[in-house]
């Protein structure tokens, strides 16, 4: 995909040097292309998904997610567990790499277990997501420099704690910004740092109980 | 408790009631109230006080103590087989938990339902390396359609219910409720209520009939039309509306090695079996065919070989009730995610009736040159020893394809579903996806518990015999008039058939010096005989056939002959083998 950007980039600024009949074969072959990439790569090529599972708050269940990734040798890169707005229920966020139609398969096969209400995957452009992150620094940072309080107040983070020896400093938004704060601490000595897995809402307006009673309409029982 | 009662719908009026039983009762009397009649177990510390009970119950609910879990769990696959309701397996915890854990993934992957109940150390026990205990939820996890841990008595009913509707409905499969042993010793007032409905859990959907439109369409203009059917159909009792729908589409008939018996072999439109040790022309006609019919089976890659090169020229239709199946290993064109009955009565309304005479006669074509290569071949009485091939077929003949037959796993499994020409349905008891060596002769015991009135023939190797051969025990104990015939080649054949195509010839460890199979059964007091040749061969069935009792056939057979047709594991069903 990377390569074929590049392939669009350089034919649109070579524009002017070619004749007229060949720009129109090369915005044609563009078009073709775009048509045949979208159609493979869509599917095929890796990307980041974030799953969310509706479940019965049981015991075990969590394993039972997760086994559905080990067994396809899928890594989990974050997992968090909550309650949701409905009793009872709970949402499982997690962030995975992988192909479309693994993803896909893969949430069929978590939405196959007996206590899963419902599962969904998103794309990073579907969903309003979030992370937080914990840096613990010596105090004595603070008094050694103003940089580090202009740092804090320039990436939106906050100070959590003060304690004779250590501070603690929280931030919340995306990884990168997350991590782009750590690179700006870096070098004043950090002492730990946490990060949170990924939290998400998703953008459709559709609610958990509609689907519910969709798959009900369309279901039997005995 | 909150979230196993939450989420669960069961029936207003309960099926049973008692005051202040103990948990133990309670397992009893609701396994009565999901109408079991007998179940296949083995006692020990961690489930004595449901032993108790079942002493007590012994007029109602028959146990049948086995040789080795693992006979327990078999025993209750082949009973859930022949019955089409679940089969119920009973051990203690630690060991006798483990030793189910073969037959569970056997079950699990065959969507046998089957009910597993364990004993587990007391409540304040676990987690603490107590004796015997084992976290049997955790191991049993990624094999079970659903488990759960009962730790107070009042669970056990709503568990149990849960575990019977779960194992039986939408597409069937084991689950298993682990007790332990103070919920079993407590007492509570027991009341059952049947489970009709679980939150979370959609066993079967409606059949969406825009689906089956677009199916009958893709049927309808269809040429070459080629349907696929497995254990699916005999799992929804769509037998009846199989054939009617054959009947009227006309489309040539497959079967995987599961859906064997879902359809006569005998009807004029079933055309052969399907996979690495298939027929010839299901098989290749796979890669001929322009619109792809499967129903209930899920596209195994014993089915489907590469595939990369598997039905690439077909539409493909799959009926199917598991959403997750869908997909996985095919893509379609339509999709119907339902119960192949319902599925096969709403689209035998849509489909124009047609027959396609050209098309069956490319089936006869191949099935001509199978015969010339392979079948001819494996028929012929040219040998010192009998074959496989020979026995199957005199078999065959002599129950006219109405026995129910159980087979283990390897050359005399793919032999047996080869020739054996079933004709009934719910006769096919063989472990598929697992290839559970092991697997016949407990899975014949419990077929014939739950099908007495039927005919039982178990067909073993004599290295899968050697497996779980102590449930003989079983037999001579109970008075089960199981048939065993052990076909006899002193090699673990199938093995030995790979490394002979495919390492060269270098036999490693596949040789098995066997013991006096004949003595080994008179031990057990079960009658035997030996069959050395061809002269005796039909008589000694006969005899078989004809005992009221259990009986016992070593049929020594050719040593080295191979079963083909062969699609060698990752070549493409076009590239069948014929020799
Ligand atoms: C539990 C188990 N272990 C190993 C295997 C691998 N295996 C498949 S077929 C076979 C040989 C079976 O030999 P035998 O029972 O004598 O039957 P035959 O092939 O000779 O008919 C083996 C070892 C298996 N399927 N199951």
């Amino acid at each position: 995909m990377e390569n074929y950007k590049y392939l669009v980039l350089s034919l649109t600024k070579r524009r002017h040097v070619i004749p007229h009949d060949e720009i129109l074969i090369c915005i044609l072959l563009n078009f073709f292309m775009v048509y045949c990439l979208r159609g493979k790569n869509k599917k095929m090529e890796n990307k980041k998904f974030t799953i969310s599972v509706f479940t019965e708050n049981t015991i075990g269940l969590l394993h039972r997610v997760t086994t559905v990734f080990t067994r396809r040798k899928i890594n989990i890169e974050s997992l968090t567990v909550s309650e949701t707005e409905t009793q009872g229920v709970s949402r499982f966020t997690i962030v995975v790499n992988g192909s479309y139609d693994k993803i896909a398969q893969v949430v069929k096969q978590i939405e196959k277990q007996v206590e899963v209400l419902k599962c969904f995957f998103y794309e990073d452009e579907q969903i309003v997501y979030q992370e937080l992150a914990l840096y613990k620094m010596p105090t004595k940072v603070f008094a050694n420099s103003e940089s580090v309080e202009d740092i804090i107040r320039e990436s939106n983070a906050r100070v959590l704690a003060i304690e004779p020896e250590f501070i603690v400093i929280e931030k919340t938004g995306r990884e990168h910004e997350t991590q782009a704060l750590f690179k700006k601490l870096e070098p004043f000595g950090i002492l730990s740092f946490v990060r949170s897995g990924r939290v998400a809402i998703a953008k459709p307006m559709k609610r958990l109980q509609t689907h519910l009673e969709e798959l009900e309409s369309v279901s039997l029982f005995e | 408790m909150e979230t196993l009662l939450q989420e669960v719908t069961t029936e207003k009026k309960p099926s049973s009631q008692k005051l202040n039983i103990t948990g133990a009762e309670a397992v009893v009397l609701s396994l009565l109230a999901e109408g079991v009649e007998c179940v296949f177990g083995y006692p020990g510390g961690a489930i004595m006080p449901v032993y108790d009970a079942f002493y007590h119950y012994q007029d109602k609910l028959k146990h049948y103590l086995v040789r080795h879990e693992q006979g327990a769990i078999h025993a209750a696959q082949g009973y859930a087989r022949v019955k089409g309701k679940a089969g119920v397996a009973i051990a203690t915890s630690g060991p006798g938990a483990t030793n189910l854990i073969t037959g569970i993934a056997d079950a699990m992957i065959d969507s046998t339902p089957v009910v597993c109940i364990t004993g587990q150390v007391f409540r304040h026990l676990l987690g603490s390396d107590a004796f015997q205990e084992v976290d049997v939820i955790s191991v049993s996890l990624p094999i079970t359609k659903w488990n759960f841990q009962v730790t107070r008595a009042e669970e056990i009913p709503t568990a149990i219910a849960k575990a019977f509707y779960i194992a039986q409905s939408g597409r069937p499969g084991p689950v298993l409720i682990d007790i332990t042993k103070n919920a079993q010793n407590e007492r509570f007032d027991f009341e059952y209520h049947k489970c009709t409905k679980i939150r979370s859990y959609f066993p079967r959907r409606k059949v969406d009939m825009n689906a089956v439109e677009a199916a009958a369409d893709l049927l309808n203009s269809a040429k070459k039309p080629l349907m696929l059917v497995g254990q699916g159909v005999i799992l929804s009792k769509a037998e009846k509306e199989l054939k009617e729908f054959a009947e009227k589409s006309g489309i040539p008939v497959a079967s995987t090695l599961l859906g064997l018996s879902a359809f006569s072999t005998k009807h004029p439109l079933y055309v052969g079996y399907l996979g690495m040790h298939g027929n010839y022309g299901p098989n290749i006609k796979t890669n001929e065919c322009d619109v792809l019919l499967a129903v209930g089976m899920r596209f195994d890659d014993r089915v489907t070989g590469d595939l990369k090169t598997y039905a690439k020229q077909a539409k493909v239709i799959h009926i199917e009730i598991d959403p997750a199946e869908i997909d996985k290993n095919v893509k379609t064109t339509v999709a119907i995610i339902a119960d192949a009955k319902e599925a096969l009565i709403a689209l035998t309304e849509k489909v124009t009736p047609k027959s396609y005479p050209d098309w069956l006669q490319e089936f006869a074509d191949a099935d001509r040159i199978e015969y010339e290569k392979v079948v001819s071949k494996d028929f012929a009485p040219n040998t010192e020893k009998i074959k496989m091939a020979e026995v199957i077929k005199m078999l065959s003949d002599k129950t006219e394809g109405k026995a129910i037959i159980a087979t283990d796993v390897g050359q005399h499994q793919m032999t047996t579903t080869r020739y054996y020409q079933f004709t009934e349905t719910d006769s096919n008891i063989t472990s598929g996806g697992a290839g559970t060596m092991g697997f016949c002769l407990p899975a014949a015991i419990g077929a014939k518990v739950g099908r007495p009135d039927r005919q039982v023939i178990a067909i073993i190797g004599d290295g899968g015999f050697q497996m779980t051969m102590q449930e003989l025990g079983v037999i001579m104990q109970y008075k089960i008039p199981v048939k065993i015939i052990i076909l006899n080649n002193n090699f673990l054949g199938m093995v030995r058939q790979w490394q002979q195509l495919f390492f060269d010839n270098r036999y490693s460890s596949v040789d098995m010096e066997n013991p006096d199979f004949i003595k080994l059964a008179e031990a057990f007091s079960i009658k035997a005989q030996k069959v050395e040749t061809r002269e005796e061969l039909s008589s000694a069935l006969d005899a078989m056939l004809e005992s009221p009792e259990a009986y016992f056939l070593e049929i020594c057979v050719e040593k080295e002959t191979n079963v083909f047709p062969m699609v060698p594991a990752g070549a493409g069903v076009g590239d069948i083998r014929l020799e």
